[in-house]
């Protein structure tokens, strides 16, 4: 599990596609992007510089629920990736708000977020659920804030009673933790299409010309038909010999984060990004 | 309802008297040990309905006793012509099946994330339900094409064989499967197809029927008699799988003094009565069988007469092609006198010392079956000297040495069945469940074929058919028609290539909805399974290859199968190499389960799961047979919202395809798979031609696979073809159909009149059932049992024969070559690639000898497992010094029943099977925990001693335990991985080559000493979880299923019956 977290490797794996060698520098521009997004937010990410919070914590915040949590798990990424990759309908969303959640956030917050993915209209259980999925996978941190959002600590709730500490929290909050930031920095997209372009080489030119075909939103049939009896089909066949159908393409750069689906196939900004850097090194 | 106190063992031990009464007895707790017996207080009235038991495929007639709407008491039906008033533990423990707290009442939908440990349920609506597995499916439609949706079937408990099989066709996929098929009965009754046309030798699957014939009374008394005098039971175990019925038969049989011989690794009841065992080492039936043709052929043994007559053994054989010579081959010019249907071809005639033509029927000639000689320039034999000279090796010593079975002792079995009159075998389950899938069932049913032991009475290869009328064929559409044109137009062995060209010409334009386009996407449908292009043998039933299922759900390639409806059973306890499955649930959009329980397949993955009725709930349409005795089956009970197998598909199909016809109405496009994008249908669109002729519309690669096609020929509308075969709008259609069948004017009558209605010969026994007799329901015994059907003249003035090419037994089977070489007969009109040339490749290179390379072999061979136990193959490993084998076990039915407390009491975790040597030398002793390893993993068994084992051979069945998820648990698991032999077995290359079959027994492994998982139950106490008393798992608040009202049988209000057409392209 741990090599195939290995953004590094990833990294450099990707970097050895034709056609993208030139392109990828030792750091792709939107890992890059993305970096000083997160470092200038409240929520800093754990690598390199230890995750700054938003407001100085004198004392460690006291979890938010007596929700019980299971203990911690000896290989934290990989629980973690077990969690956002259990569920293809949920996979998109966790990594949004793994990446959302970098800056503190209330939870009706989180909720309106997952609500406006448009992964979430194929999602079949609740933001706050979606939500409680990744704090089990000990990749979100929930905190308890009061009124004005400043986490309510032990030493706070010490002596008082049930009816007055309900009236200290008036909110949960939640954050990407040091696991949750190194696993979307490993798995973001700019890196999972990175990888997906140096997987399979003849796909290559194909991968890049459906995203910029679906910069503009299109059905999943005008895909097929523009990529229908093209000698890539025949590239990499299964045990049977045949060729692979259209629809590979889509797959693949779905999961990849390359393109996302709402009411049509569209390039996702990752995507778009990508498309930006190849036409820079070509100009 | 009264509250008894009954002991358990009251239950187990006298049968009859069991039921809810014994069930209610454990509500209280400490009544799971020995108790005093005691009595209701008072009495209810007791009623009876006729019924037929589910608990596996065979269906024993049965009593069923209700009090206050309960369920109090099972019994087979006395008058049953097999089972005989006996009922097996499956059969009687349906009461604590159908009333168990584990029961899926009402849709449930996943509430919590995926995986055992987080499963959370909620109750929805039927409507909700419908609406939400037919948006998920749409959605994939939509965003993938129509291939993204998959079924599969399979596992034991709901029977939705065919739904499962035809939902993907009406989507507009190819992908199906199910984890019997390829590793359970598809290759015998494929090789039976293919080899005669005629039923084949499995008794499990009631195609043995014959030796059963005249065992009851009353059937003797009504004139049927008992002619099987010697039996092989060839891997199969009847008295252990199918107890009641022809375990119960079997007991009849010997007590009849019936000679038997045993082929099994396993010391199995059948095998300990027998006249000889033979405990072959697993995996090697093939080298066994060649000594069995060896030794027949050397010594004279096989019947002369029947081989020339009436198989292709005389037949030379062109070495370049490996198929028999026509006639016109090599005698050019040659007209023949018989139909162009059964073709001459070349004999050595014994009566002029030369190469004649060989016509059916002729006795012109006198045709040698051993011989050898050149022809046309090259070196020529018969098919019965290719087959002498394959066995000629396997000498009884070189057997003894392979096998692992002393020599006298497999001569003494050949001449308990040669020597006979007449015998017969009947071939079980293990074949199908390793390499060797298609080599065993050519060699068993060519010895009943060599030995003449064919529509005889006494036999095996028999027809419970009358004599044909027309030269016999046999349409190869995908299980030979039954499901009429749902996979297309076939191809029809035993008429010329010219007569099934004018067959499908003259197809009325109405066959296909939708006109030919549509024969041409249901072909394109079957192409497009995954994994056909070397196992081609599965187009037999049309299901995909599995292992080729699993890799394109993993990596996406060719297209990637992601929306999930899996109709039956827990697969992660039915499919090989379990763990690669659950490795790729992660990569499953949405599941949708339907089952009467929740297994640990729907734990861990389903999103959704419909509610389906046990079978003391669920009504038959067409009622049951037995022999000559077809029973009623009514839904007796009604819990919850419940419904038959066949409601859920045939209502996610009228949903999906609304909103389907909705989406192409509005101007999308769904593409569909490799054909392309399609558009709604127009009323004035004119309907597409696509014949034969348009194979060439190929690409330039001459890949079937996708085309150059014109796609607005496609005007799709869904249900694609015919929709769901089998699918039930609702249960009253159900159970309106089957009180007519049974002359009943309607449900309530027919429910309220049971001796008029539902028995054979009246309350009295004696008074016939005249309508039962009239129409079809009670065969009397000289129309049902009937032979030399083949003997019977036909309307060309010849004998009918066999449904073959050639009009004779195959021995050596022509349609194996033919189907290696281009798909031959499936998937008529379309032509298909040849298997890769390193097909048998591995056999080859084993035996420098092996002539069929490239393609299938089409007699028996002997296949060495890939994980070899014997010592000095190049494929032992002595890491894994052991075989494992398995087989079926008294208490349960697949993966069926391990919620049943009593069940479970008596077989709480799998034994393993092996001899007190093997378990010192591991440092073992019996009821120890066993770890048993393989190369795909570890389980737990308790190992059980028996001197019956070899020391290098031990023996475990399938497991499963629900109680890991139960949530009395403090960590819940999905009780798939701690005792469960798929965790061990083997689903990856080399397969049956014609077949795909993976490797489920004969593989190798290692034991050492284990310890008990933690969350596995074994003492009695432990079960109370699981009696019927206790509330129902998963919605605490409906109470206990016995302490529910009787519900009525759901139904659905916007039910239109003319809503539903079907599509087509």
């Amino acid at each position: 599990m741990s090599s195939d977290l290995n953004g590094t490797k990833r990294l450099a794996t990707a970097a050895s596609a034709p056609g993208y060698a030139d392109a990828a520098p030792e750091e792709h521009p939107g890992i890059a992007q993305a970096r000083a997004a997160a470092a200038a937010g409240p929520g800093a990410p754990a690598e390199p510089e230890p995750p700054a919070p938003a407001e100085p914590d004198p004392e460690p915040p006291a979890p938010a629920e007596p929700d019980p949590e299971p203990p911690a798990p000896a290989d934290p990424l990989a629980a973690l990736d077990k969690v956002v990759q259990r569920n293809p309908l949920n996979r998109e969303i966790h990594f949004k708000t793994l990446a959302f959640c970098c800056t503190r956030r209330l939870l009706p917050e989180v909720e309106d977020f997952i609500a406006a993915c448009p992964e979430f209209a194929s999602a079949e259980q609740s933001p706050y659920f979606l939500l409680q999925f990744l704090l089990k996978g000990h990749g979100i941190d929930s905190f308890e804030v009061d009124a004005d959002g400043q986490v309510v600590t032990a030493a706070q709730k010490e002596g008082l009673s049930e009816d007055e500490i309900d009236d200290l929290v008036a909110q949960t909050a939640y954050e990407t933790n040091a696991v949750g930031r190194q696993y979307i920095e490993l798995k973001s997209p700019q890196n999972r299409l990175l990888e997906l372009l140096g997987l399979t080489p003849e796909y290559y030119d194909t991968y890049i010309e459906v995203l910029g075909f679906l910069t503009e939103k299109r059905s999943l049939a005008s895909v097929d038909s523009m990529l229908r009896g093209r000698q890539v089909l025949m590239a990499n066949r299964d045990p049977d010999d045949r060729p692979v159908q259209p629809s590979v393409f889509i797959d693949k750069l779905e999961r990849a984060g390359g393109i996302f689906w709402e009411k049509g196939w569209q390039t996702t900004p990752a995507g778009r990004e990508l498309l930006q850097v190849l036409e820079e090194r070509r100009g | 309802m009264q509250t008894l106190t009954m002991t358990r063992r009251t239950f187990v031990k006298a049968t009859a008297v069991a039921g809810a009464a014994a069930v209610l007895a454990t509500k209280v707790t400490g009544s799971l040990v020995n108790a005093d017996k005691a009595w209701a207080a008072t009495a209810s009235e007791r009623t009876m309905v006729v019924h037929t038991c589910h608990g596996c495929i065979q269906e024993c007639p049965c009593r069923v006793y209700l009090e206050n709407n309960v369920v109090v008491k099972i019994e087979g039906h006395p008058l049953a012509p097999t089972n005989q008033g006996s009922l097996c533990l499956k059969g009687l423990n349906q009461m604590h099946t159908a009333y168990s707290p584990r029961r899926v009442l009402y849709p449930l939908k996943r509430s919590g994330d995926r995986g055992a440990e987080n499963a959370k349920w909620e109750r929805i609506s039927w409507d909700d339900a419908i609406d939400l597995a037919s948006t998920k499916i749409v959605e994939a439609i939509e965003k993938y094409g129509t291939y993204s949706f998959f079924a599969s079937v399979g596992g034991g408990g709901a029977y939705s064989f065919m739904q499962a099989m035809t939902i993907p066709q009406a989507f507009g996929s190819p992908t199906v499967f199910e984890p019997g098929c390829a590793q359970c009965y598809l290759p015998r009754f494929s090789i039976a197809n293919y080899m005669y046309g005629g039923a084949d030798q499995s008794m499990a699957d009631c195609a043995v029927l014959e030796p059963f014939k005249g065992l009851a009374p009353k059937e003797a008394e009504r004139g049927a008699t008992q002619d099987t005098k010697v039996l092989v039971l060839w891997g199969a175990q009847p008295s252990v799988s199918q107890v009641a019925q022809s375990g119960r038969g079997m007991a009849e049989l010997r007590a009849r003094g019936c000679q038997t011989v045993v082929v099994d690794p396993n010391m199995s009841p059948d095998a300990v009565k027998a006249t000889v065992w033979l405990r072959v080492r697993p995996g090697s039936d093939g080298a066994l069988i060649l000594s069995w043709y060896n030794y027949i052929f050397a010594n004279n043994l096989y019947d002369e007469d029947f081989c020339k007559t009436w198989t292709n053994l005389p037949f030379v054989v062109d070495p370049s092609t490996n198929l028999p010579f026509y006639a016109t081959d090599v005698f050019p010019g040659y007209v023949q006198s018989a139909p162009l249907n059964t073709p001459a071809y070349v004999c050595w005639d014994n009566k002029t010392s030369s190469l004649q033509p060989f016509e059916y029927a002729s006795t012109a000639v006198d045709p040698e079956l051993f011989w050898s000689g050149t022809v046309n320039g090259q070196t020529c034999r018969t098919a019965g000297q290719v087959y002498k000279d394959t066995a000629a090796p396997w000498t009884l010593d070189k057997a003894e040495e392979t096998c692992w079975i002393p020599a006298a002792t497999i001569e003494s079995a050949i001449k308990v069945y040669a020597d006979a009159d007449v015998a017969g075998i009947a071939n079980g389950v293990p074949s199908d469940m390793e390499q060797i899938a298609s080599q065993v069932p050519l060699g068993l049913m060519g010895l009943d074929m060599v030995m003449g032991y064919v529509n005889k009475p006494g036999a095996t290869l028999t027809q419970n058919t009358p004599p044909p009328k027309t030269r016999p064929t046999t349409t190869f559409n995908g299980f030979g028609g039954m499901f009429g044109m749902m996979y297309g137009i076939g191809y029809v062995v035993g008429a010329t290539q010219a007569e099934n060209e004018a067959r499908i010409a003259a197809m009325p334009p109405g066959m296909f909805p939708g006109g030919q386009g549509t024969l041409y996407v249901m072909n394109q449908l079957l192409l497009d399974r995954l994994g056909m292009k070397n196992h081609k043998g599965l187009y037999q039933w049309a299901h995909s290859h599995i292992p080729s299922v699993l890799e394109a759900i993993k990596t996406g390639i060719p297209f990637k199968p992601r929306v999930w409806f899996d109709m039956s059973g827990n697969k992660l306890a039915v499919l090989g190499n379990a763990e690669a499955w659950f490795e790729v649930f992660p990569e499953i959009d949405f599941c949708i389960g339907q089952y009467p329980m929740l297994t640990s397949f729907h734990v861990e993955v389903a999103d959704l799961v419909f509610p389906l009725e046990e079978w003391l709930e669920s009504t038959g349409a067409s009622g049951f047979g037995q022999l000559n005795y077809v029973f009623p089956c009514p839904s007796v009970i009604h819990l919850g919202e419940t419904v038959d197998n066949g409601v859920p598909p045939q209502k996610v199909v009228n949903a999906a395809a609304k909103k389907l016809n909705d989406l192409l109405a509005s101007g999308t496009e769904i593409v569909l798979g490799a054909i392309g994008s399609t558009v709604g249908a127009q009323p004035s669109a004119p309907s597409s031609t696509v014949t034969a002729a348009d194979d060439e519309k190929q690409t330039s690669d001459d890949s079937s696979f996708y085309h150059d096609r014109d796609t607005s020929q496609f005007q799709m509308q869904f249900p694609f073809g015919a929709g769901v075969i089998g699918g039930v709008e609702e249960d009253s259609v159900l159970m309106a159909a089957h009180a007519k069948q049974f002359g009943a004017p309607d449900w309530d009558t027919f429910m309220s009149n049971v001796p008029q209605y539902m028995e054979p010969f009246g309350a009295d026994y004696n008074t016939i059932n005249q309508f039962w007799v009239d129409n079809g329901l009670l065969a009397d015994p000289k129309d049902y049992w009937l032979y030399d059907q083949h003997k019977a003249i036909v309307d060309d003035g010849l004998p009918a024969g066999f449904a073959t090419e050639s009009r004779k037994c195959e021995v050596y089977c022509t349609l194996l070559v033919k189907m290696a070489a281009n798909g031959h007969p499936y998937v008529y009109p379309r032509t298909q690639e040849a298997v890769d040339p390193s097909i048998g490749q591995e056999l080859k290179d084993r035996n420098p000898n092996y002539e069929f390379v490239g393609s299938y072999s089409p007699i028996c061979q002997h296949v060495e497992p890939k994980e070899s136990p014997a010592q000095g193959d190049e494929n032992y490993d002595a890491d894994y010094p052991l075989v494992l084998t398995s087989g079926r076990v008294y208490y349960f039915h697949h993966g069926t029943m391990r919620h049943a407390a009593f069940a479970r009491e008596l077989y709480p975790i799998p034994d393993v099977r092996m001899h007190p040597n093997t378990a010192a030398k591991y440092g073992l002793k019996h009821m120890d925990f066993v770890t048993v390893t393989s190369r795909r993993g570890s389980i737990t068994g308790r190992v059980y001693e028996t001197r019956g084992m070899h020391e290098s051979v031990i023996w475990m069945e399938r497991f499963w335990n629900p109680e890991c998820f139960d949530t009395s648990q403090s960590k819940i698991t999905g009780g798939w991985r701690e005792c469960n032999v798929n965790i061990l077995t083997k689903n990856t290359a080399p397969f049956n080559e014609v077949f795909g079959s993976y490797t489920n027994r004969g593989f190798t492994v290692n034991i050492k000493p284990g310890t008990r998982p933690d969350n596995i139950w074994i003492e009695p106490k432990q079960f109370a979880p699981f009696l019927p008393s206790e509330p129902n798992q998963y919605l605490p608040d409906i109470g206990s299923a016995l302490e529910m009202d009787q519900t009525p049988h759901v139904t659905f209000s916007d039910w239109d019956p003319n809503a539903v057409q079907g599509g087509g392209a």
